[in-house]
Order: structure tokens, then C-alpha cells, then sequence
């Protein structure tokens, strides 16, 4: 049986053991309440949704790049929604909908690849660049469009919710079932093996050949699509889509997954489903701020420490 | 020959979009041009610059500091907080300037442990908006008695913001043409590897850019608070992009080497007097925002076309 | 004056010094002479302060240093221009020439007109009228060459070690700079002179010391010595001289090229590469040869010409274009685009055959692969511990297998290697000999571009000399590496 490389058996078991650690803490500072049902669920809700952004994150991350607009993809698609909401019977209802939206954010994800391939720039800016006018784009709809309720089937509302029913474990299904899919993607495909090479080492990957063209174009409009499947995911266990800005804390999310997740911000390397530790990682820490009571404005702060303390972690490690 | 063009058009564009902006506004509505508009835009250049003059010197020693913004806001917060708890418009600012040095140093530490800087300053970001957002719950007016704080908003002509923004950014220009130091970032940015070579402490470089950064962010805090009266967690939401844009329409290359100081405040000017001209047209402000997007895609990419020799 | 003793100097387990011993005394040149990946470069760097981790001692004036950082070695007053000149391009002269050392007025300021005034006297004394506020990078090589010595000499030095200057000059150019070293010589510098060009020696030269593979094979007075000398120390040892190549039946015409231009330099090449053959083209730094070698490998575009392979036109539009018409590359910086270091031996040999198929699978997993690789491995005598081991961890020798294993799974016809065996150990350069032999008895050529004329002569059907961007001279069959040496320096 094969063994990963090393880097990425140091790196699982290390993220493992801090979150067991972790793990420890809270159970022992929360007590009972964090046992819960509700709150186990609700906990799960936010990994199912942090995990699917992350993965989008993660490919692009592999490969070298970054992606800041993600959390502007979301609040972008929702915006261009309540210009669309008048029509809604015309696009299909609830199908219409979710169509549109991964085709959105799908679509501006390529945007962002095709500029970040052919001009050279630096990703940091090119996404960076397209979160500003993602998020001034989603403003501005929203002055012109009709906040709405798009109602869900209600069929599809309770296979997504988390009310204890048979059909609980459905989102969570889905969710490993993306992940499983990522997981095969990066690592059993011509598209996988490449986008490593590129993250690896850019200029051995041209000299060997890889179409590096294709993998960024195939890699952002990635993190788009993932970026309105997470979105999706989330509106649905809500149970309708409304329009609000958490663009932001999308993508301190989408960028804490990986890192935390144990994947290398300089690309080459990662382990895919380690993903999902780093987004129960994540969650766990939303949810500790909210049951002890701390002031849920500090989630930012505590994330970012931590964000940061992982990357000079993993410096450290590389040293 | 196609890098002279770049150069000279550069050199003379930001005065010439000036002018059509100015001249577009004042045809668009003849009272754009009025005293009360002009003297925003001052107060406005004079706020903002601080976080620009931060962000440029960064940039051209080809980093990139996305945290000016939440520092600000951070800034204004705190600002009040100290003034209000101390009861000392002095210590409260001292303070704050501190602070901001202070995410400065950390900004610059890990860029020296080879974090790549929009990461680093991405994660300083967080920690200031998380600490920004806890402690301004709500907006705090400044307190009655220390009045005089709000200079910058009620002192016509806004004489002091003009002193301020005009000192700082004549002993930057000097510091960035005249001073070893200040032409060490140029070179770091134009060649680490043969500036290192050289035998200049390239580390020192780089902490001392982004703690001037970290700090001339929290004194444009400390401007916008005494602007608007009072202390608000979203007073620079976002400014990060205008501190950016201003460097880079100024001609600061995001490869490093190349910008200048008081450029990139023209630059500044510019983006305000846009932004006035928007509200002034009735425009909602987030189409300033997307101007900003589409400037500061535009000017990377005029860059590379032009100006890389 | 300084004297090196026993400085070894290695990279990822292989020698690029050893046990080199060196004196400079004041008032001399020192050539130092050797082909590419002799280890010329790397004293240059030990002695500046680059690579601190070197082993031996150095004595400055009869006092053992440690030359721990580039500030260091300059401040032992040691100035160097390297081949890469690490210049600031948006910077001017006179900021360039005083970097790191302005001079100050009222110990704060930078004294510009002081500054520009000794900038002026010191382009002047290199004969240079040049205004010294001009960005460097506006200037021309030779220009940049001179700011570099300028800088060089300004710092108050009294040892000047000037890496490979003259490679890229003209012959006018060239002359100049000897002159100038001679005038500097006079002032009493010690300097140590790195150049490929052994008749530069008699015309500067007290000493003359030749590398080969890291260790001194020559060291000599200029007086008592000859060129032929000098030709015969870079070519090395007539008896470790080894012809590899075994005969192979050579096939129809694989890669032609017709009037091919690259840039203003490279212009109307015309290649003939036929199935089975073994081809080196030798060139200097700066012949260009690189750039064919890119240009045929779809990195860099023809401007025109035409190219053929398998007698249809090839014009590859990237590189995943010409790995798919069956052409290989093997570049020559093995560390930085060679190998992709973090990931496992598997990957980085089949990843260019999975770029290349045309019939697409959508599941590939590489472990299946494993048998197939194990036995390439063998063939080509690969030492490595398992499959998913991280390349980094090879050997360079075993690192170039692995390069070398990517082009050769995906079946190409043809690879174009550059400098193959540089930085390689003797035993793994010759199964990579060996590996050419096989690839070319079934069916496919090898292109090769170097520096290392013993590299071409040990293993080429033909050899054809590289010289500003035109392609000169062409030998066949088993050749005398002195010949290449001389043809290549410019002597016939």
C-alpha cells in the first residue's frame, strides 16, 4: 500500500491532534451544552456548508493561486437573484434558481481564471480586484431588484433540513459525497495530478508539458461553482433564499478551511479530505464563541489568530 | 520606446482625467466646484491618504498591505474608547498610534518568516476587523468636551488636514528620494536578491514598511474619527481598495521598484473627486466602489502592457 | 592578499568544490578557467560571502575570517561582479554604484551631487560618458558591465573577483575591459579573473588556474605556459576521455528546422535531426542555444521558419502542443523547472504522459502505474526508495533520471535535453549515456545544448558549434573535446 508523502503525514496528524486537543477544551469548558442536539446540528450545518467552500478554495490554493472573491461570487449571485426575482416563474422555479446561480458563479470564476492566465497578474489581485466589483455589483442590484422569498419545494426543504427525521443525514451525504468527488478529482485525474504540478513548481510544470491554460480555467470556475453550491447547501437547510452580505465571512471561512485543513498556502501539496477536519475545526469555533457567550464580533479576531497561527506553524515545519 | 510612453503618459494622465472629472462635474451641476465640495475632497485626501501613503510604500517594495482599512477602523474605535476612558484626547491617540504600529510589526513579522505578504495582511486584517467590530458595537460620538478633537470636520478652510497631508507627504517624498533608507525600499522592490547582495538588511527594510504602514493607517483612523465626529467600526470599510488604487493609478508597479509618494496622493485626489462627483449625480456610492474594481484592474494592467520595458 | 585553503563547497550531496586551494596576491590576476559546472561560479560566490556554509579556511592578510554574508566579504574589502551583475534596474547609475554605501551629507541625507560626481569620474576612467542619473535598465550589456565593476571598486576594496564579464561582450567590448583590469592591477587589486576564453590570460594573466568537476587540475604561471596547456587541462585527462556511443542504424529525418529565427540574434537556422542520431549543439552562455532548444520545445516562440517533425509542419503553440507531438524537454536548471520537488517519484515521471494522451480517461490512478515504472526504473538504474517518495530527497544524479523518465514514458520520438549531465556524478552520467544509446537504437534522436564540450564529446554523433546565434561548424562522430574547446572559444 502506498504511503502518502511526508509532509502530508505530519501535517494530518498534527491538525488532528490540535483539534482532538481542541475537542477536549470545549467539551470540558461548555459542559452540557454543547451536547445537544440542536447544537451538534447546527454545528454540522455550518461544516457541511464551510466544507464545500473550502474545497473550492483548497483546488485553487493547490495550485498556487488564491481566490478572494468567493464570498463576493455568493453575494453577487443573491443580488443578480432579486433582479431576477419578477421572473421567477419563467426560470423554472426552485431548478431555474440553483441553475442560474451555479452558472453565475461558475461563469465568473472562468472570468477570473481567463484574466489570471492571460494577463499574468498576480491572483491576489485579479480576485481581489473582481471581490470589489462582485460585491459593488450586488449592492447595486439590490437597490433595482425585489428582495424576495423564493420558496423551496417542500419536499426538498425537509431532505435538506436538519429536523430529526430519517432524512437528517441527507445534507451531510452530500456533503461527503462533494468531498469524495474533490478528493477523486485532485487525486486520480489528469486534471488533479496537474494542478498539483502547477502548485508544485510553475516552471516544471510548463516544461512538462501541463496545459496550464485549461487547469486555471478548470481551477477558479471551480471555486465558483463551489462557491454557489455552498450557498445553495446553506439557503436551502434555511429553507429560503434571501439576500444578505456574508461575503466576508465566506471567505475567512474558504481560506481557514485549507489552512487549518493542513493545506500548503503555497500550493503542491494537500490532502483533500483532511478538508473536512479543518471545517469541523472551524465550525466547532463558531459555535464555542456563540455558547460561551463571547461576543460573536470577535469571531474574526479568534479566526484570524488562529489563521495566522497555523501559517506560522506550518512555516516552522517547513524550516 | 514603449516604456518612454508608458512613463509620460502616466506622468500626465492623472492630471488630465483630473481635469475631466472636475470639468465633467462642474457641467453635469455648476455648484460641484463650490467651496463646500472642495474643501471634501481635501478632508477626504488628507483621511485617506494616510492609509495610501502606507500602502504605496509597501507596494513598491513589492508587497501588498491589505489590512490599512480595518486598521483605520480599528483606529477610530479605540480612539474614542481611550479618549472616553482615559479622558485624554493625548493618551487616546498615542495610544491608538500604537496599536497600529503595532499590527504593523506583526504584518512584518510574517512577511520576514516568508508568509506571502496579501496572506499576512489578510490574517492582520481579520484580528483588526474582529477586534474593530467587538469593541464599536455601536458608533461613538466623540465627547462634547473634546471638541476640538473634530478639527477636521468643522475647521474651515480645513487648514489643518491640508498641513498635515502637505507634511507628511513632502518628508515622505524626501525620505523615499533623498534618504538611504527610503531608496532601500525602491531597491528591494527592484531587485531583493542584488539589494541583499549589497549588504542592506533587507528584513529591517521590510519591518520597518509595514510597521509604517500599520501606523500611518491608524493616524488616517484617527483623521476620518475627527471627520466624523465620532468613532465608527466602518468609517474605512473597504478603503484598503481606494489605498491600493491610489497607488497603483499613481504608477506604484505591483512588481515593486517603481512609484512615487506624491503621486499616488494626486491619485487620491482623483478617487475623491470622483467620488464626489457620484454623490453629487445622485450615483449610489457603491458604483465608486466598482469604478475602483475596473481602475485598479485597468492600471495593473496597463502596467504589464506598457510600462515592463 | 587572500589565501583559500581547501574550500569545499557541495549542493544536495554533490561536489561542486573540493578541496580547492587558491592564492591572491596584490597586484595580480588570477584567471580562474573551466568549463560550465566546473565550479568556477561557485568560489566566486564562497569568496563573497553567498554561501556561507562553505568548508575550509580563508585567510585575509594572514588572518583566518569567516565569510558568513555578503556584507561580510565586503567589508574584508572583497568586491565582486558576478555573471548575473544584480543590478536595480529602475535604479540609476550612481544609485546602483552606491548601494549600500551612499554617501551622506549630514549623516542623514544621500549627498547627490558627491554622489554624482565620483559617478561621473569613475564612468569616465572607464572610459564611459554616461549621465549618471540614467535608469540601469535602459542601458546596454556592456554598459551594465561597467556599472557593475563600478560598484565594485567604489566600496574601497583591495580584491576584485569578476565572474564570466567578458562572455557576453563584444570582442571590442572585451578588449576595453582587459585594458581596464590592467590599469586596476596597476593601482595593486588583487584580482581573481573568471573567463572561457583562455587567450584572455596572456593578455592580463600572472596565474593561471583551471577547474574540472570542482577540483584544480592546472595551476600555473602565465609565463610557463601555453594555450595548448590551458585547452588541455579545461578538456581534462585524454585517458579518463571515454566514447560511449554505441553505433545505431540512423532512420529517416525526425526534426527539421529552415531558416528558423528567434529574436534579433538567432536567425536563419537550419537544422537536420534524423531518427537514431545524437546531436549537441555547443555554445557559450549567451549563443543562444538555449533558446533554440526552447523554441523546438513550444517555450518560447518562432518568429519565423518552419519547422518539421515526422515530415508534417510543427509549430507548437505551448509546450502541452509539442509533448503531444512527441517531443520531450529536459531543462537545464534541474532544481528550479526541472523537478517537482514535494511530490512523489511517480508523479513527476508520469506527468507529462498524462498531459499527452489523446484518448482521455477520466480515472487515472498513477499507482497502477507502478509496475511499468518500476521497470523503467531498473532500466535506467534509478536509486530510490519507494514510488511515493518526494523527488527532493534524490540525488541530482537520480533527480535528472527522473526528468529524464518523463519523457521517455510518454513515448516521444524526440528530447531536447539542456546540459544533461551538468551538476551529475561521474557513475550517473554514464547511465544516462547509456539510456541515450538505448532511446536512439529504438527509433528515437536526442537533442542536446551545452556549455560542456567533454559532455558533447563523450556521447554525440555529431556536434555542431553555437556562436551568436548562428550555427558555424559542425563535427562528426568522435571528437577531440580540444577541437570543440578551441572552435568554440574562437581559436579554429
Amino acid at each position: 500500500m502506498l504511503k502518502e508523502s511526508l509532509m502530508d503525514i505530519i501535517r494530518k496528524y498534527t491538525m488532528l491532534v490540535a483539534f482532538i486537543l481542541f475537542l477536549i477544551i470545549y467539551f470540558f469548558v461548555s459542559g452540557w451544552k454543547a451536547a445537544s442536539l440542536t447544537n451538534i446540528l447546527s454545528i454540522v450545518l455550518r461544516t457541511c456548508v464551510v466544507t464545500i467552500l473550502g474545497i473550492g478554495q483548497s483546488l485553487v490554493i493547490i495550485g498556487g493561486g488564491i481566490d478572494l472573491s468567493i464570498g463576493a461570487q455568493i453575494d453577487h449571485a443573491i443580488g443578480l437573484m432579486t433582479i431576477l426575482y419578477p421572473f421567477k416563474d419563467l426560470l423554472g422555479g426552485f431548478t431555474g434558481i440553483v441553475v442560474i446561480t451555479l452558472i453565475i458563479t461558475t461563469t465568473f470564476g472562468f472570468i477570473n481564471g481567463l484574466i489570471i492566465y492571460k494577463t499574468k497578474l498576480p491572483p491576489f489581485i485579479v480576485t481581489f480586484a473582481m471581490m470589489l466589483i462582485l460585491e459593488s455589483l450586488a449592492t447595486l442590484y439590490s437597490y433595482y431588484g425585489v428582495m424576495g422569498i423564493w420558496g423551496f419545494k417542500p419536499w426538498l426543504i425537509s431532505l435538506f433540513s436538519f429536523l430529526p427525521s430519517p432524512t437528517v443525514s441527507v445534507p451531510i451525504l452530500f456533503t461527503f459525497l462533494i468531498l469524495l468527488a474533490a478528493s477523486i478529482i485532485a487525486r486520480r485525474t489528469i486534471y488533479g495530478y496537474s494542478i498539483y504540478a502547477i502548485g508544485s513548481s510553475y516552471k516544471a510544470a510548463t516544461a512538462s508539458g501541463v496545459p496550464i491554460g485549461k487547469v486555471t480555467l478548470i481551477t477558479y470556475s471551480l471555486s465558483g461553482f463551489m462557491g454557489g453550491l455552498a450557498w445553495f447547501m446553506y439557503s436551502l437547510q434555511v429553507g429560503y433564499i434571501f439576500a444578505y452580505t456574508a461575503g466576508t465571512i465566506y471567505l475567512l471561512d474558504s481560506i481557514a478551511v485549507p489552512v487549518i485543513g493542513g493545506i500548503d498556502i503555497m500550493g503542491g501539496t494537500g490532502y483533500v479530505p483532511m478538508l473536512f477536519i479543518g471545517a469541523l475545526f472551524v465550525s466547532t469555533i463558531s459555535n464555542f464563541i456563540i455558547l460561551m457567550k463571547i461576543n460573536p464580533l470577535l469571531e474574526y479576531a479568534v479566526k484570524g489568530i488562529i489563521i495566522i497561527v497555523a501559517l506560522i506553524f506550518s512555516r516552522l515545519l517547513k524550516k | 520606446m514603449l516604456h518612454q510612453l508608458g512613463k509620460i503618459f502616466s506622468d500626465f494622465s492623472l492630471f488630465f482625467f483630473l481635469v475631466i472629472i472636475v470639468v465633467a462635474g462642474q457641467l453635469s451641476n455648476p455648484l460641484f466646484l463650490s467651496p463646500a465640495t472642495i474643501y471634501t475632497i481635501i478632508r477626504g485626501t488628507a483621511c485617506l491618504g494616510f492609509l495610501a501613503l502606507g500602502e504605496v510604500l509597501v507596494i513598491i517594495s513589492r508587497g501588498i498591505d491589505l489590512s490599512v482599512g480595518q486598521i483605520a477602523c480599528l483606529s477610530s474605535v479605540i480612539v474614542v474608547y481611550f479618549m472616553i476612558m482615559f479622558q485624554s484626547p493625548l493618551i487616546a491617540i498615542v495610544l491608538t498610534l500604537l496599536m497600529g504600529l503595532g499590527f504593523g510589526v506583526l504584518s512584518g513579522t510574517l512577511v520576514n518568516i516568508g508568509i506571502p505578504p496579501f496572506l499576512a495582511t489578510l490574517g492582520t486584517m481579520w484580528i483588526a476587523q474582529g477586534l474593530a467590530e467587538y469593541l464599536g458595537v455601536k458608533p461613538t460620538p466623540v465627547p462634547s468636551h473634546f471638541s476640538s478633537f473634530n478639527i477636521i470636520s468643522f475647521e474651515t478652510p480645513p487648514v489643518t488636514a491640508i498641513i498635515l497631508i502637505l507634511i507628511s507627504v513632502i518628508s515622505l517624498e524626501i525620505l523615499a528620494t533623498k534618504v538611504p533608507i527610503g531608496r532601500y525600499i525602491y531597491y528591494v522592490g527592484g531587485n531583493e536578491y542584488g539589494t541583499y547582495i549589497s549588504g542592506v538588511d533587507v528584513k529591517l527594510i521590510k519591518y520597518i514598511i509595514y510597521s509604517f504602514s500599520g501606523f500611518s493607517a491608524s493616524i488616517g483612523g484617527i483623521l476620518l474619527t475627527s471627520w466624523t465626529t465620532s468613532g465608527y467600526k466602518w468609517v474605512a470599510l473597504g478603503q484598503e481598495f481606494t489605498a491600493i488604487a491610489a497607488s497603483v493609478i499613481g504608477g506604484a508597479s505591483l512588481a515593486g521598484g517603481e512609484g512615487r509618494v506624491f503621486k499616488t496622493i494626486i491619485a487620491m485626489v482623483l478617487l475623491i473627486t470622483i467620488s464626489s462627483l457620484y454623490t453629487f449625480l445622485g450615483l449610489p456610492p457603491t458604483l465608486f466602489f466598482l469604478t475602483e474594481g475596473f481602475l485598479i484592474l485597468g492600471a495593473a494592467l496597463f502596467q504589464i502592457k506598457f510600462r515592463r520595458g | 592578499m587572500i589565501v583559500a585553503q581547501n574550500i569545499s563547497k557541495s549542493f544536495f550531496g554533490v561536489y561542486a568544490l573540493k578541496n580547492f586551494s587558491l592564492e591572491l596576491k596584490d597586484g595580480q590576476v588570477c584567471c580562474l578557467l573551466g568549463e560550465n559546472g566546473s565550479g568556477k561560479s561557485t568560489f566566486v560566490k564562497v569568496l563573497s560571502g553567498i554561501f556561507p556554509d562553505y568548508k575550509g579556511e580563508i585567510y585575509i592578510n594572514g588572518k583566518l575570517v569567516r565569510l558568513s554574508s555578503p556584507k561580510v566579504a565586503r567589508d574584508y574589502g572583497i568586491a565582486a561582479v558576478h555573471q548575473t551583475l544584480d543590478l536595480v534596474p529602475q535604479a540609476s547609475i550612481m544609485e546602483n554604484i552606491f548601494l549600500g554605501s551612499e554617501r551622506k551629507k549630514h549623516k542623514i541625507f544621500i549627498d547627490r551631487q558627491e554622489v554624482k560626481r565620483i559617478t561621473k569620474e569613475l564612468l569616465s576612467y572607464f572610459n564611459l560618458e554616461l549621465d549618471p542619473e540614467k535608469p540601469v535598465a535602459e542601458l546596454t550589456t556592456w554598459q551594465k558591465v561597467i556599472v557593475a565593476m563600478a560598484k565594485a571598486i567604489s566600496k574601497g576594496c583591495h580584491t576584485l573577483l569578476i565572474d564570466e564579464a567578458t562572455t557576453p561582450l563584444s570582442i571590442v567590448e572585451k578588449r576595453l575591459l582587459l585594458s581596464l583590469i590592467r590599469e586596476l592591477k596597476e593601482k595593486n587589486y588583487s584580482i581573481l579573473f573568471v573567463t572561457h576564453y583562455p587567450e584572455e590570460v596572456f593578455e592580463i594573466g600572472d596565474e593561471v588556474v583551471v577547474l574540472r568537476d570542482g577540483e584544480k587540475v592546472m595551476h600555473a604561471k602565465v609565463s610557463e605556459t601555453d594555450l595548448q596547456m590551458i585547452v588541455k587541462a579545461i578538456a581534462g585527462k585524454k585517458a579518463d576521455r571515454k566514447y560511449y556511443r554505441q553505433k545505431v542504424e540512423v532512420g529517416k529525418e525526425l526534426l527539421i528546422l529552415k531558416n528558423v529565427s528567434i529574436n534579433h540574434i538567432i536567425k536563419d537556422i537550419n537544422l537536420e535531426i534524423r531518427e537514431g542520431e545524437i546531436v549537441y549543439i555547443v555554445g557559450l552562455p549567451d549563443s543562444g542555444k538555449e533558446q533554440l532548444a526552447r523554441a523546438i520545445f513550444g517555450l518560447i516562440p518562432i518568429r519565423s521558419g518552419e519547422m518539421y517533425l515526422n515530415g508534417y509542419k510543427y509549430n507548437p503553440k505551448n509546450t502541452n502542443d509539442a509533448v503531444k507531438h512527441g517531443v520531450g524537454f529536459v531543462p537545464g536548471d534541474r532544481e528550479a523547472e526541472g523537478i517537482f520537488p514535494i511530490r512523489p517519484i511517480l508523479e513527476n515521471s508520469y506527468i507529462s504522459r498524462i498531459n499527452s494522451l489523446t484518448t482521455r480517461n477520466l480515472y487515472i490512478n498513477l499507482n497502477k502505474n507502478i509496475t511499468e515504472f518500476a521497470s523503467m526504473a531498473r532500466i535506467i538504474k534509478l536509486v530510490y526508495k519507494s514510488p511515493s517518495e518526494e523527488v527532493r530527497f534524490l540525488s541530482g544524479g537520480n533527480k535528472q533520471k527522473v526528468v529524464l523518465m518523463r519523457s521517455l514514458l510518454t513515448k516521444c520520438k524526440l528530447i531536447v535535453c539542456e546540459q544533461p549531465t551538468a551538476g551529475i556524478d561521474v557513475g550517473s552520467k554514464v547511465e544516462i549515456y547509456s539510456i541515450f544509446n538505448e532511446f536512439t537504437e529504438n527509433g528515437g534522436a536526442v537533442l542536446a545544448v551545452t556549455g560542456e564540450a567533454g559532455d558533447a564529446t563523450s556521447i554525440a554523433d555529431r556536434i555542431l558549434i553555437m556562436k551568436e546565434g548562428k550555427i558555424f561548424k559542425e563535427f562528426v562522430g568522435p571528437t577531440d573535446p580540444e577541437q570543440v574547446i578551441r572552435n568554440l572559444i574562437g581559436l579554429g
